[in-house]
């Protein structure tokens, strides 16, 4: 089902671009982008910029660490978040293909993850349940310097930029392990349940590839470097391992905390100049 | 409409991020398998809105029914009607609960006194539990209505070869199949609001058979329905006596007829022979005949 969203979604996308390489008129220049381009009418210019896409971050876990018959926790597991972005900032022309872009950003990324274990394939018992929710949202400024390669069919603007913002994330893990036969004591059963709050702040480095097309319509992929300073940080849950009735508590809260993680973001989208 | 692209794309692409997987942590061949499947039975039970309205029937003295209540039989087989009463004569609470119901055809042979008990009722609440729910015996019986509060149906599918393959007079046949066979399909109404033994006389019920040296099987089915006519409130007055006038008197006789006790078989889940019987009879007096399942009465 996941895939065929995917699927389609990226078939959307396909289909946004040509649908707007094709919305000029023939006497407008259509398929002529060398001609008559986006860059060759306004390159040398100042002009602002919108972007959206899908951002993706493997953002580290802080979860307690936990280890259950059919599922665990690890100290700085990695989390992979998708989401979408949206930035709005303004491009200033220097000279001879140089510019820098000032973007101001908000990035929304969510993934929820379960995962249903069946006791056997003949046997409808849900033995065990894993859900694995995942949520962040961050702003950030950015400064990008750029260049432009004019090219006949599409214009290519390599950058690099550097960006600071901050953030907030909330990180959850649900586990269940049921009895697997009637004569189990009660205690044979799993739980965890614990879920995390952070505040961050964060820079980031990233080099990316500006393509522009027909009549402003670009699009744009890019990979950064983030260094994630979380500044306070909540843990809520409890959990309970297979063979005792100790229920582990892990509520607390720590503040002016100074854990700093190195993570990977990746940005893939579509913008328009105007 | 660029921009609702781009929106409707990027919107797309947010969607997809959720995923959810299924796994399998054991196969048959696992120790584990065995507890596994109880507790895949333990969890319909429980979980089945039909199996605590079931439990109801359990306890005698709160149940649906009452002292008083008639029901009518409609039998249908061979295209042939017969009518019969049953009317609940006595209700005892205590260890178990008890019961007395006197079966009336208006003089056929299978006018009986049948005497039921809450512990008889539990096994057969048992038997239900794990027809429906355990895999099991998912080959023999099946069930559907179970998110139900009111009523299931139950489906016994029996067999019994009477001459194998290639044996018998029929022995020069091609084929893989019995020589002699009955097969025999029970289906089951069972309702929370009368005794579980009444689901007997609340099924349809199929059969083929296959004769040794026959090229063609024969078919037969039958039908009983049930319907409550008089039902008695907690304060013992009656509804629906229209049902009682003419040829038929819910004050029909409920003496003197053979006293039969119900025997229910804790194992019957395991059993698949077409002779093999939801509950059956135990005759105190006379001759305890159950109404057929089939043929003209």
């Amino acid at each position: 089902m996941k895939r065929t969203i995917l699927a389609f979604a990226l078939l959307l996308l396909l289909s946004s671009i040509s649908f707007a390489e094709e919305a000029g008129s023939p006497d407008e220049g259509f398929m002529i982008f060398g001609d008559k381009n986006f860059a060759a009418e306004k390159t040398e210019e100042s002009k602002w910029i919108f972007k959206t896409g899908l951002e993706y971050i493997q953002y580290t876990s802080n979860l307690p660490e936990y280890s259950g018959k059919f599922e665990s926790v690890s100290a700085g597991t990695k989390a992979d978040i998708l989401g979408f972005g949206l930035g709005i900032g303004r491009e200033f022309y220097f000279t001879n293909g140089f510019s820098s872009t000032f973007l101001i950003s908000a990035v929304y990324q969510k993934s929820l993850d379960k995962s249903i274990g069946k006791a056997a394939e003949d046997i409808d018992y849900d033995l065990s349940n894993v859900r694995d929710a995942q949520y962040v949202y961050a702003y950030e400024a950015s400064l990008s310097l750029n260049y432009l390669l004019d090219y006949k069919t599409v214009d290519v603007q390599p950058f690099i930029d550097i960006a600071g913002g901050m953030g907030y994330a909330e990180i959850e893990k649900e586990y269940i392990k049921k009895k697997e036969a009637p004569s189990d004591s009660a205690n044979t059963t799993e739980d965890y349940d614990v879920k995390t709050k952070e505040n961050f702040l964060f820079t980031r480095l990233g080099l990316g590839v500006n393509f522009i097309h027909f009549k402003g319509f670009m699009s744009y992929f890019k990979v950064s470097s983030m260094i994630v300073q979380v500044t306070d940080k909540e843990t809520i849950g409890s959990s309970n391992l297979s063979g005792t009735t100790a229920v582990v508590d892990y509520d607390g809260k720590e503040k002016n905390l100074d854990e700093t993680e190195i993570i990977t973001t990746a940005q893939l989208g579509l913008g328009y100049y105007f | 409409m660029k921009i609702l692209f781009i929106i409707l794309s990027s919107l797309f692409i947010f969607l997809s991020c959720d995923t959810e997987e299924q796994i399998y942590h054991y196969n048959k061949y696992d120790d584990e398998y065995a507890g596994l499947v109880l507790m895949a039975a333990q969890e319909c039970i429980e979980e089945n809105d039909i199996f605590a309205a079931l439990d109801t029937t359990n306890d005698f003295d709160t149940a649906e029914f009452k002292v008083n209540d008639v029901y009518k039989i409609t039998r249908v087989a061979d295209s042939i009607t017969n009518i019969f009463f049953m009317k609940i004569t006595a209700i005892a609470t205590g260890t178990p609960d008890t019961m007395t119901v006197v079966l009336n055809g208006d003089g056929s042979e299978y006018d009986k006194i049948i005497n039921f008990d809450s512990d008889l009722n539990s096994d057969m609440y048992d038997n239900i539990g794990l027809a429906a729910c355990n895999i099991t015996y998912k080959d023999i019986w099946s069930a559907s209505g179970l998110g139900s509060s009111e009523q299931m149906t139950l489906v016994w599918d029996k067999e019994t070869i009477q001459i194998a393959d290639d044996a018998g007079a029929g022995d020069d046949d091609d084929d893989d199949d019995p020589e002699a066979y009955t097969e025999q399909t029970d289906s089951f109404r069972i309702n929370r609001d009368y005794p579980l033994f009444f689901s007997y006389f609340n099924a349809t019920y199929s059969s083929t058979i296959l004769t040794d040296g026959s090229d063609s099987t024969v078919n037969k089915t039958g039908e009983m329905t049930i319907s409550l006519i008089v039902d008695t409130d907690d304060d013992g007055n009656y509804e629906d006596e229209d049902e009682c006038t003419g040829n038929v008197n819910c004050s029909f006789v409920t003496t003197g007829f053979d006293d039969c006790d119900i025997a229910v078989d804790t194992n019957i889940v395991t059993k698949s022979d077409y002779t093999d019987l939801f509950f059956s009879y135990v005759a105190n007096t006379g001759d305890c005949k159950l109404i057929p399942e089939f043929g003209t009465i």
